[in-house]
């Protein structure tokens, strides 16, 4: 399967009276994608702002980031199963209009959104300080319940994202990458040479407000399988999760997932990159024995020399992690894998819930209890209402002068533990 | 679900000690292949739960719920989920539930002795925030913990 992913940087966001793409200013009129979002009744107002790299803004409380992109040629649609139909992507052309996102906010469950800051020091920690950010700002119709508002403003960013991704269909991309994956047969007999690299993605499922979708499906119902590691580029895997921001993925992450552009970076040159294998972070104790069993065997059946296995979240997933770990270990396939830590707030404890002599490699994103205090900014968009109740806040978080004293675990992506943020150690 | 205010000793009986039982003893009455019930100390599990499961319900601290739980695994009976189910962490939310083997083991299971150990562990990085939530809130953190659970138990039926 090969896909070219064309890059259309863009330069700048600006409101106007006529959408469109225009050497590389993305002119929105507001207006034109209101009745997207408000096609589902469960919204009654949406309001888009602009965010600008080294503004003093600050965005909260963040649900989803995505990119807007569009299928120029091959299969299907961006984000199949959700607002495109079902068929296999991750073949043709995909254009991507990178440099921006589309930022989804509204206080979904009141404790578990992030903070993007675009300046000072919290942008530091975040990728999103970094790209110019339409932010649509959703408010629930009255009554609904939490997990129906957070459906809502899923489905109505994936809309909204995929409707500004069609304005990228004419546009000559600024860059092109080509990603190719053979079958197993030819890739086994061009790449004989090479170590065989698997990446195993464990997603979040733990279930309402936890969820994570892969063309469509619940990710909590499936067994582990193996994708291209293009179909994610195309949106086959969407984020529908409320959990810290710090180390969740949000939809954008998946499409630009950094285990996946690091491993074809060196496809064919260190190592043989076969396939990308997902399974869910279940609660259920057995579901955990069934999947990691089941993602052991698919390494063993895929003849793999080693895999990277990242987790999304912290605790229920330690042990899934650490289950995947040692399995694939006895399999005799080697593993790294990518966490990041609750090590509390002076870096002393533990930092994961479980631990196994097998996990010997090992790559953090950061210590989420890390406490830093972020300076006031002169716009919010969205609400800080609900600043104080933001896993990784306190009901001490908002002071006198209006900065805020917190952990890490409020800012999106600050933590993400697939290496698509700033932080690590060594 | 039925969940009527039991005796003390009911619970005792059933479960252990230090429990007050919410649900009749009918103990193993649904569950598939593996009978459990429901340690909780969220009200809106005895509202919302699937019909038919037995529910010990423990107001209190979510730490309370762990030590609670590490009672009826010192018991023999085992884990059935993971004690640090879903993102929100203790301290952040005030609420937790668990499935725990109705059936006791002779000697512990370490592995959930390890599980509830770390989560136990795991209350201590947290600050505590659920004293200064709102009644909504409160009712999106029950919501959740019920919608976990309640996978966990749509698990047991096919396990």
């Amino acid at each position: 399967m090969k896909l070219t992913l064309g890059k259309i940087f863009i330069q700048d966001i600006v409101f106007s009276d006529e959408t469109r793409l225009e050497s590389g200013v993305l002119h929105v009129n507001p207006a034109q994608y209101e009745q997207l979002v408000l096609s589902d009744d469960k919204i009654s107002s949406v309001s888009f702002d602009i965010a600008k790299p080294g503004e003093s803004v600050r965005i909260t409380p963040v649900k989803d980031v995505i990119e807007p992109r569009v299928k120029v040629e091959g299969p299907g649609g961006i984000f199949p199963g959700m607002v495109a139909g079902v068929e296999t992507v991750g073949s043709g052309r995909t254009h991507a209009l990178s440099g921006m996102a589309l930022v989804t906010a509204g206080p979904i469950v009141g404790f578990q959104e992030g903070i993007i800051d675009m300046s000072g020091p919290g942008a530091a920690y975040t990728p999103f300080s970094q790209t110019l950010n339409l932010v649509m700002v959703c408010t629930p119709k009255d009554g609904i319940e939490a997990h129906e508002y957070e459906r809502a403003v899923r489905m109505a960013g994936f809309r909204v994202a995929a409707a500004i991704g069609e304005l990228g269909r004419d546009v000559e991309p600024d860059e092109e990458i080509e990603y190719e994956t053979l079958n197993f047969v030819e890739d086994l007999h061009l790449f004989f040479d090479l170590p065989r690299v698997g990446y195993v993605q464990m997603l979040q499922s733990q279930g309402l407000l936890h969820d994570t979708y892969v063309y469509g499906v619940d990710a909590k119902q499936i067994l582990p399988t193996i994708l291209y590691p293009t179909e994610s580029m195309d949106g086959a895997i969407v984020s529908g999760n409320c959990v810290s921001a710090c180390d969740k993925n949000p939809t954008y992450i998946h499409q630009n997932n950094s285990v996946i552009a690091d491993l074809y970076a060196e496809h064919g040159k260190t190592l043989n990159f076969v396939a990308h294998i997902i399974t869910n972070e279940n609660v259920y104790l057995a579901d955990k024995e069934r999947s990691s069993n089941q993602t052991a065997k698919l390494c063993r059946m895929l003849g793999l020399d080693g895999v990277i296995i990242s987790q999304e979240g912290f605790g229920n997933p330690d042990t899934d992690l650490i289950m995947n770990c040692k399995k694939i270990e006895a399999e005799g396939v080697k593993t790294v894998i990518i966490t990041d830590e609750y090590a509390g707030r002076d870096g002393k404890s533990q930092s994961l819930a479980d631990a196994d002599v097998a996990a010997d490699a090992v790559v953090t994103g950061g210590n989420a209890n890390q406490v830093i205090t972020l300076p006031k900014m002169d716009k919010v968009i969205g609400t800080l209402d609900y600043v104080n109740k933001i896993a990784g806040a306190s009901v001490d978080t908002l002071q006198e002068d209006g900065s805020l004293v917190v952990e890490l675990q409020v800012i999106t992506g600050a933590t993400n533990e697939t290496g698509f943020n700033k932080l690590s150690a060594r | 679900m039925r969940c009527i205010a039991g005796k003390q000793e009911d619970a005792d009986a059933l479960y252990g000690p230090a429990s007050f039982l919410l649900t009749g003893p009918s103990k193993g009455q649904r569950g598939g292949c593996v009978k459990y019930f429901v340690l909780t100390n969220n009200p809106m599990v005895c509202e919302k739960a699937a019909a038919g499961a037995d529910v010990v319900y423990k107001p209190g601290s979510i730490q309370g719920i762990f030590e609670e739980a590490a009672c009826y695994i010192a018991q023999g009976h085992r884990l059935l989920t993971h004690p640090l189910s879903g993102s929100v962490k203790p301290g952040e939310t005030p609420y937790k539930s668990m499935l725990i083997s109705s059936d006791a083991l002779q000697n512990m299971d370490l592995a959930s002795a390890r599980l509830i150990s770390s989560a136990i562990d795991a209350c201590g990085k947290f600050s505590d925030k659920s004293g200064s939530y709102t009644e909504q809130t409160l009712r999106d953190l029950q919501l959740v913990d019920v919608s976990l659970i309640s996978g966990a138990m749509d698990s047991a039926l096919v396990s």
